[in-house]
């Protein structure tokens, strides 16, 4: 896959969408084959292969105890962003007014605009979103659209997984589709 | 970074208050049980007292690391670090200390009903039976928290945690009775010292193991 593409990921259930994902995120240990991004393997004693990507998966990945503001801050913290424009990010997503509410009192429309939130912030060179239009509304998915426009022109290097084939071809450069062996 | 986590810890729990509350009306629950079925001569109270109090140490901690490790497991909160550029030893460490704390702030709490209840004198150096506290307590914790990685995606981990977690840490809480025995009849240190050696050496080099191989064991 080349730097500032944006591929779209396709296939049945169980055919193995997720789990790349997860691979390349660094969640999932690798059987066997390797992922290279750049020069280094993916390999979970190399934390630094997993600086420049974020992993926006269709569960939550976020402290329900948490509020939104306190989980961005501790997310922003993981990746070295001290001091990140939390508050600007928020109104971007239009979750300003529920900042200070713990995140197990948020729909999962709005937890998607969280995780949302969490992509900017973090600004990283390659996101691996899965599912991403799940629980979102109609101004939601315009949002995230305009969003990964926007990522798109800063050649950010995109793998989106949907099951919404049309949306794929609408969104993506190229679609790979996998095969449940 | 560490403190990162460590705070992430402490502001879930002051919040809901769940993990050092439960672990402190489960030790009382405990206490309250031993003290009415052993109402017996004092003497034998004494002597078997090092034991009970340790007992009931394992199993609140048992508690609390359980609660402790399913903070990562709702939602898949621990996927906001298992994907992010993080040593994953440094989360290990920081469930240690976490886990240390809470655990520690139960013990204050339960400790002192424990030895009203059972009628215990408490005629000893209080610094020496900080020391045992914190010492034995730290090595359960390390292997406590190991376990609790290890099990962290597996389905019957409540059931798992106690049964991998009370074999292991035997060692530790035969070191420790022996040590709170000693201390609880004024024995001088220079006796017992061996048995706290033994429990620093296994809150270090479980500490240190935990800490090389949480990387690994964290991985779906």
């Amino acid at each position: 896959m080349e730097s500032g593409e944006k591929i779209g990921l396709s296939g049945p259930n169980g055919s193995g969408k997720t789990t790349l994902l997860k691979m390349i995120s660094g969640i999932m240990s690798i059987d066997s084959g390797k992922i290279r991004i750049g020069e280094n393997d993916v390999n979970p004693d190399e934390p630094d292969t997993r600086k420049n990507l974020y992993y926006l998966g269709h569960s939550v990945g976020l402290y329900p105890g948490l509020t939104g503001y306190e989980n961005l801050t501790f997310i922003s913290g993981l990746y070295g962003k001290m001091n990140p424009n939390i508050s600007n990010v928020l109104i971007k997503v239009r979750l300003d007014s529920a900042h200070d509410k713990l995140v197990k009192f948020y729909s999962q429309g709005m937890l998607q605009r969280l995780k949302l939130a969490t992509a900017i912030i973090l600004d990283p060179d390659i996101l691996l979103l899965d599912e991403p239009l799940t629980g979102l509304d109609v101004d939601g998915i315009k949002l995230f659209e305009s969003v990964i426009v926007e990522w798109n022109e800063l050649r950010k290097t995109m793998i989106i997984v949907s099951h919404n084939s049309d949306w794929l071809r609408t969104n993506t450069d190229r679609i790979i589709e996998l095969k449940q062996c | 970074m560490l403190i990162h986590f460590i705070l992430k810890d402490l502001k879930i729990e002051w919040r809901s208050k769940e993990i050092i509350t439960s672990m402190f009306i489960f030790g009382l629950s405990i206490t309250l049980i031993f003290a009415l079925a052993f109402q017996v001569a004092p003497m034998l109270i004494r002597t078997f007292a090092p034991g009970l109090l340790w007992v009931v140490i394992l199993f609140t901690s048992v508690l609390g690391l359980n609660r402790l490790f399913s903070l990562e497991r709702e939602e898949h909160a621990m996927w906001s670090w298992t994907s992010a550029p993080v040593d994953r030893g440094t989360v290990y460490i920081s469930k240690v200390i976490s886990a240390l704390l809470f655990v520690l702030m139960s013990e204050i709490l339960f400790i002192v009903p424990f030895f009203i209840f059972l009628n215990l004198p408490a005629n000893f150096s209080f610094f020496q039976f900080a020391l045992i506290l914190f010492l034995g307590t730290g090595a359960i914790v390390s292997v406590g928290c190991l376990i609790s990685g290890i099990t962290l995606q597996a389905g019957l981990r409540d059931v798992l945690i106690p049964i991998l977690l009370f074999p292991s840490a035997s060692p530790v809480a035969i070191a420790a009775t022996k040590c709170t025995g000693s201390l609880f009849d004024q024995k001088p240190m220079t006796e017992w010292n061996f048995w706290l050696l033994i429990l620093g050496s296994f809150f270090v080099i479980f500490g240190m193991f935990g800490y090389l191989v949480f990387n690994r064991i964290v991985e779906e």
